[in-house]
């Protein structure tokens, strides 16, 4: 599929390659020696993560923006033929194939721990065992959901749609918490702490639910340009990155956080931000728009990036390595580009 | 991204049974060169290569701050968003509506969301209308009226189903609706598909002509009829209407084609005074206004023709809300010809055409203000905008166009040498005030 580019003139770029078509996903091994490559064609592409050489390709999915994910749970991938796929991780030998309930599968993530997996296709939210067995489903939700994402201990996991999110404990069958809110939903953060939930909007808000969420708590941060998709907790949670514009927006949540403080603006983008990913351990956060530009900040060190570079077309996606210590950007045009980072 | 990258967006509304699946079959099967990739909301009757067929639940993202331009289809966003993911590019999309579809959240979704503003370009609303059963939906259906409203070309299908004259009387009705609107009479939604693709009917950039002349005048009366009548005495037989009186002007014609100049004049003649006419009572062809007094169950009045001849028949109210009827020898006499005008001071919730035309230059700022004014406060009721401006102080034209409160301009070529620098704007909307929309625009000229 593609033609690895060493990049021995700066030791900070490992390598990148250029595939054949829109990188819609990917994913490191949980031991950081592979990296996955999802494709719109539905093929999934294992790289070694230090050389770029090619290892396998997995048939993947009909095609359609597939997506993949790869945690200590297992290599699971979905797309637009209804189905979540599990993998073995070490034959890449097709192993279940699971029923995500509609057609386009657009949303799939392990818990933080790996016991579980969370599809949502259309109005369908369904949690899987890591061997594949339906652990619960989730189907009347008012809307297509548009963004799921797990509470850190693995315990709980929410599903955002048209309408507000609903938070859901493993095992139960009703919602533990319902935050209703009249408007669309994109996307969603749960903080590490795991004390609020932050919500991106179609109509340009941020809408944040400090949990236990009683009515009335409810704060929503606009004046964006644009929809949020792009949101990044950092691992104190004290910061919320969120994107909607040109400008990346970091929020203040420490302390009593974020009502009635101003946001840190990070500048530096000519084109809508369309990615944003804090590190898990360190403090930086990636960012990528799109035009290609992919830029490192350290948010409240400094107002300028640490570092940045371009990809070929719109940032499509962005993951940083289990240890942080690179980090693999993928675009819209096809090419792949790993960065060594140090610290 | 560039006007040419983007992909056209083709939006075909109408009623279940309009026949808008079968205009989309047809360019489907025309169009094999082209890449088309089909949204739509109704389910499986059609057989085309699969994969390019997705179908949607509609759902409608309105937004928390209330504000409806800001409404949107989050489930077209959510499909072409994922096609424009896909390898193999489409040329163009086609999105078929449910027939209960209200256009604007479709239209808009192609005007507010960045994202869709910058991948695909709205060609045009496409409506299709079923010319024999569309009347039952064109009083009560707000869903009708939105979707002919909304229409940039309208197929008048099934006319093999109708008589001329009733078809010429829906037109009639349609135009006094949506005065802007291209309108193709077809059977079987046979039409040329450069009819229905690729018109470009947002883009600033076509060149943009209208007029809004014929727009301008306010008809006092609902509908006009041409009649061939012979001398003697016909009844006119009216059920009870919502109104207790009715009134009604009979012009003789100098030959069929005088009928223009009969309007005119009836437009004169309906600002005037009448006569009141009694059940039972007169009414001669004279050019003059009759009041037509009603008991409770209606009334009949004897139509008196000295000469045979053509005559041009028009009615304050539309004549099917008094069920009207011209009845000779038993038999109830069909126009040979039928006009149908907007009710300007309706009491229904009716949609209209309002068109307005100025010869002075258009201060801008004072237009600026006064439009948002308007689009803050009327913008619920305006579905579209478009118009050319003569803007003070500038060589080129100013033109336009909008969908609710979006409103979308920009310099155009310069005038011509030998051209009228005119302003022209039309407005397409429900409970639209003709008074309110001039006096306004002329407040705004320098």
């Amino acid at each position: 599929m593609s033609r690895v580019v060493p990049r021995t003139i700066d030791p900070r770029s490992r390598w990148s390659l250029v595939a054949n078509d829109h990188v819609s996903s990917l994913a490191w091994s949980p031991d950081d020696k592979h990296l996955a490559v999802a494709t719109s064609a539905g093929t999934i592409f294992v790289h070694d993560a230090a050389t770029g050489a090619g290892i396998a390709e997995l048939p993947g999915h009909a095609s359609g923006p597939t997506q993949v994910r790869w945690s200590t749970g297992g290599l699971a991938t979905c797309g637009q033929d209804g189905r979540v796929r599990l993998w073995d991780a070490t034959t890449y030998e097709p192993g279940a194939m699971l029923d995500a309930g509609a057609n386009w599968v657009d949303h799939l993530a392990w818990s933080p721990d790996g016991a579980f997996l969370a599809s949502a296709a259309g109005r369908v939210l369904r949690i899987w065992n890591a061997s594949g067995e339906l652990r619960a489903e989730h189907a009347d939700f008012p809307s297509t959901i548009a963004a799921i994402c797990w509470r850190p201990d693995g315990k709980a996991v929410g599903a955002g749609c048209y309408g507000g999110v609903r938070l859901f404990r493993i095992g139960e069958d009703e919602p533990y918490q319902d935050l209703a809110w009249k408007g669309s939903i994109l996307s969603l953060a749960w903080s590490p702490s795991a004390r609020y939930v932050a919500a991106g909007s179609q109509e340009a808000t941020v809408n944040f639910w400090r949990l236990p969420f009683r009515d009335g708590e409810q704060l929503h941060m606009s004046g964006y340009a644009t929809k949020i998709r792009e949101l990044a907790w950092d691992k104190d949670s004290w910061f919320l990155a969120t994107g909607g514009g040109e400008i990346v927006t970091v929020w203040n949540v420490s302390g009593k956080g974020p009502a009635g403080t101003r946001p840190l603006q990070l500048e530096g983008h000519l084109r809508n931000v369309t990615h944003l990913l804090y590190q898990s351990r360190g403090s930086f956060l990636a960012s990528g728009d799109g035009e290609g530009r992919a830029m490192l900040w350290q948010p409240g060190k400094s107002s300028q990036p640490v570092r940045e570079g371009g990809i070929e077309g719109a940032v499509s996606s962005v993951v940083w390595s289990h240890d942080d210590h690179a980090i693999a950007w993928g675009s819209a045009a096809g090419e792949v580009a790993v960065w060594n980072v140090s610290r | 991204m560039s006007e040419l990258s983007r992909v056209p967006v083709t939006v075909l509304t109408g009623f279940l049974g309009s026949g808008k699946t079968t205009l989309l079959n047809r360019i489907l099967t025309e169009q094999h060169g082209r890449r088309i990739a089909v949204i739509e909301n109704e389910y499986g009757e059609i057989g085309i290569d699969n994969e390019l067929v997705v179908n949607a639940d509609e759902e409608i993202f309105e937004m928390n701050n209330g504000c409806i331009c800001c409404t949107v289809r989050g489930d077209l966003i959510r499909i072409l968003g994922g096609l424009m993911k896909r390898k193999n590019k489409f040329d163009a999309i086609l999105i078929e509506t449910t027939g209960l579809a209200d256009p604007a959240p479709v239209a808009q979704t192609f005007f507010v969301d960045d994202e869709m503003k910058g991948s695909f370009s709205l060609d045009a609303i496409v409506t299709v209308v079923d010319a024999k059963h569309v009347w039952q939906h064109l009083e009560t259906s707000s869903e009708c009226q939105e979707q002919i409203a909304f229409a940039d070309v309208l197929l008048l299908n099934k006319t093999d189903l109708v008589t001329p004259a009733e078809l010429n009387q829906l037109e009639g009705r349609i135009r006094s609706m949506n005065a802007t609107c291209k309108i193709h009479r077809t059977q079987n939604a046979d039409v040329p598909i450069a009819h229905v693709l690729d018109v470009h009917a947002f883009d600033l950039d076509a060149k943009l002509e209208m007029n809004a002349d014929f727009l301008t005048e306010e008809v006092p009366f609902e509908w006009g009829g041409v009649f061939d009548l012979e001398a003697g005495d016909y009844t006119i037989k009216c059920a009870p209407g919502p109104d207790p009186t009715m009134d009604l002007l009979v012009a003789p014609l100098t030959d069929p084609a005088a009928y223009d100049g009969a309007r005119k004049a009836a437009i004169v003649d309906f600002a005037g005074e009448s006569r009141e006419i009694k059940i039972g009572g007169v009414v001669p062809a004279d050019d003059k206004v009759a009041t037509l007094v009603f008991a409770e169950g209606g009334g009949e009045f004897t139509l008196r023709i000295a000469q045979a001849g053509t005559f041009a028949i028009f009615t304050q109210h539309h004549p099917t809300e008094f069920d009207l009827a011209i009845i000779r020898g038993g038999k109830s006499l069909e126009p040979a010809e039928s006009y149908e005008y907007a009710h300007s001071h309706s009491h229904d919730q009716s949609v209209t055409s309002v068109g307005i035309v100025e010869n002075k230059p258009v201060e801008p700022r004072k237009l600026n203000a006064w439009l948002s004014d308007l689009l803050a406060t009327k913008g619920v009721d305006i579905f579209r905008m478009k118009g050319i401006l003569n803007i003070k102080g500038t060589e080129n034209r100013f033109v336009f166009q909008g969908v609710h409160m979006l409103f979308d301009g920009k310099q155009d070529r310069p005038w011509k040498p030998a051209e009228d620098r005119r302003s022209q704007m039309i407005f397409i909307g429900r409970n639209l005030d003709r008074n309110e929309l001039e006096e306004g625009f002329r407040s705004c000229l320098a």
